[in-house]
């Protein structure tokens, strides 16, 4: 296959590793048994109809979301679209890295986790070694790189998970959190047991975002729908299996989330006494954060070019590419970016403690793309019916309305303050995250497109 | 560079990486001191009528004498910050803060209760940045535990 292909298999893993991985799994597991539905309510009401329809999409358009939303409604939207897809992956970035660090200082030396210096150095290292990746290479290199890691780090370990996590229970023990009908569902509390099931619609984010390569596959009509259809059950096999397990074997609300999975994975290993075990899982949990890292650095960053390019939305630096086709400037753009706000994350307290209302706010932005998502699809099936798909989603208008319901409720449980708002105003968060929508959502987008001249529409720059 | 040599260079990485994490890991984290605190971290969870995550070896084999993994990184507050932003739900990309009750922090303060007792000052601080929605299942006195 040539180098700036992908196969489908790998465009599935890549999916799931934008999308799925075990870092929620010590979390989700405090919710033992009830986690299941925390999951499994999504995927009726957002994970099937995203997958599905981004499959029909694909699969008769090429660029992704962008490409849709610019046929479905205009131009201008397609735009939106991809600005955000892609200003959510700006915020994601230090908290994902983040986690490699405090994962390599786990096992190598936890005096290195009290030095903000180390998660910088860390953050930056990677995040620029991955932009000087993806401009070398190509997607056919990311491809190869994120599929491996997904399979190193997500799927080998998760089994593994599972496994001991039967085995401990094959032994006779009890397991840690009650497995009765009687916990299928989380205990009601009112308003909060609302909060937490709305929120979760959102959780298979991403589904559609590696739908911006679907060119790269060698028959997407076909393919693209295959590869949705292996994510959809790899997704849900690893989102809801590895906290099940560990609700088995361990109280994980009694080990301290800050050291999360690897504490997770430690103390099962310490049980079964295999904790030679812990560093190669730790180092394997890192290669699947940093798959997902290389996909998301990908993915939205070119929707971005294809958008600038088709449209001129965007100044000719930012156009320009290397001979591999890889958006060098928007690239390098974003990661001055990133690095300033990983060296804020990393070194001033206050942000880090404050960090969790930006990524409130920028999943909220990301779940416009779902809105605009859907429309487009009913749009595209109205107006062009005839239009060559490889894939037909079924129930087409019942998909788009559960699924646009579904992500509106999603932004809108956002504005309900969560237990980390201790003592302030209700209003005073929903101004906070109202006003961070509007800014990144509404008004960066709307300037842009304002700002936009004619002589922006070039047909190539190459670097 | 070719698509070759990246290949090579990132798995010659990732296998100095391996080597470095096989080597600077600590097996051997169990002794008499770890045991000691492992009894007293048990005996914490259980006054409270709380399971313990796990038997006596297997406490004293993670968290060893010091429970260094947990302890160490509270004090830059970015573990602390990140762990403010995955208290929720959510898969790997999406993930958002809920409203949830205090059993999401049992461990983390009985680990520093038991095991780094100088550090609670900050995790009070941290844990008053949040609105619980039931009251803390372990009360601030079971440190003198």
């Amino acid at each position: 296959m040539p180098s700036n292909r992908i196969a489908w298999t790998a465009l599935a893993l890549m999916t799931v590793s934008s999308v799925a991985s075990l870092r929620p799994a010590p979390t989700m597991a405090v919710y033992g048994l009830a986690c299941v539905f925390l999951y499994v309510l999504p995927a009726i009401v957002f994970l099937i109809p995203t997958a599905l329809v981004s499959a029909e999409l694909a699969s008769g358009w090429d660029g992704g979301v962008y490409r849709w939303v610019t046929e479905g409604i205009s131009p201008n939207m397609g735009f939106a679209a991809a600005w955000h897809q892609f200003a959510m992956t700006i915020f994601y970035y230090p908290t994902l890295l983040s986690f490699v660090a405090s994962t390599l200082a786990y096992v190598i030396a936890p005096s290195l986790a009290s030095s903000g210096v180390f998660t910088a150095i860390v953050i930056i290292t990677v995040y620029w070694a991955g932009v000087f990746l993806s401009m070398r290479g190509g997607i056919g290199v990311i491809a190869k790189l994120a599929s491996s890691g997904v399979l190193i780090g997500t799927l080998i370990p998760g089994v593994l998970l599972v496994g001991l996590g039967i085995i401990y229970l094959l032994q006779g023990n009890a397991s840690a959190a009650p497995m009765d009908a009687g916990h299928l569902l989380p205990e009601w509390t009112g308003i909060a047991s609302i909060v937490l099931i709305v929120s979760n619609f959102g959780a298979y984010s991403g589904m559609e975002m590696n739908a911006v390569h679907v060119n790269e596959l060698d028959d997407p009509p076909k393919q693209f729908p295959k590869a949705m259809f292996l994510a959809i059950a790899l997704v849900l096999v690893i989102l809801i299996l590895p906290p099940l397990a560990i609700s088995w074997v361990v109280p994980s609300q009694q080990i301290s989330l800050t050291a999360g999975i690897m504490q997770a994975f430690d103390a099962i290993y310490a049980h079964f006494g295999i904790q030679f075990l812990t560093p190669i899982t730790g180092l394997a949990i890192v290669a699947a954060s940093l798959a997902g890292f290389m996909t998301w650095l990908s993915g939205p960053s070119k929707s971005l070019l294809l958008v600038a390019k088709d449209g001129g939305y965007l100044p000719p630096f930012f156009q320009k590419t290397t001979d591999t086709g890889v958006q060098a400037n928007i690239l390098m753009v974003q990661g001055v970016v990133t690095t300033i706000l990983a060296l804020l994350f990393a070194l001033v307290p206050a942000v880090s403690n404050a960090y969790w209302i930006f990524m409130t706010i920028t999943t909220s932005v990301y779940l416009l793309v779902y809105l605009w998502l859907f429309i487009a699809a009913m749009n595209l099936r109205k107006n062009q019916p005839d239009h060559p798909r490889g894939y037909r989603a079924p129930m087409l208008p019942v998909l788009c309305i559960t699924g646009f319901v579904a992500s509106l409720a999603a932004i809108g449980i956002s504005f309900v303050p969560p237990s980390q708002f201790a003592d302030g105003n209700p209003w005073t968060f929903v101004a906070i995250v109202g006003s961070g929508v509007g800014i990144l959502g509404v008004i960066i987008p709307v300037a842009l497109i304002k700002l936009r001249k004619p002589s922006w529409k070039v047909e190539e720059v190459p670097a | 560079m070719s698509h070759k040599a990246i290949y090579a260079t990132v798995i010659g990485v990732f296998a100095a990486l391996l080597v470095i994490m096989m080597v600077t890991f600590d097996y051997s984290k169990q002794n008499r001191e770890a045991d000691r605190k492992a009894d007293q971290l048990i005996a914490l969870y259980e006054q409270h009528g709380l399971r313990a995550p796990g038997d006596r070896n297997q406490i004293a084999r993670v968290l060893g004498d010091d429970a260094a993994v947990v302890c160490e990184p509270i004090g830059n507050g970015v573990d602390l910050g990140t762990l403010k932003t995955r208290l929720g739900v959510g898969g790997e990309f999406y993930f958002r803060p809920v409203r949830t009750d205090a059993q999401f922090v049992i461990g983390l303060y009985a680990i520093v209760s038991v095991y780094c007792p100088s550090e609670l000052d900050e995790v009070n601080d941290f844990l008053d940045g949040f609105k619980f929605s039931d009251k803390p299942l372990i009360d601030h006195d079971l440190t003198s535990n």
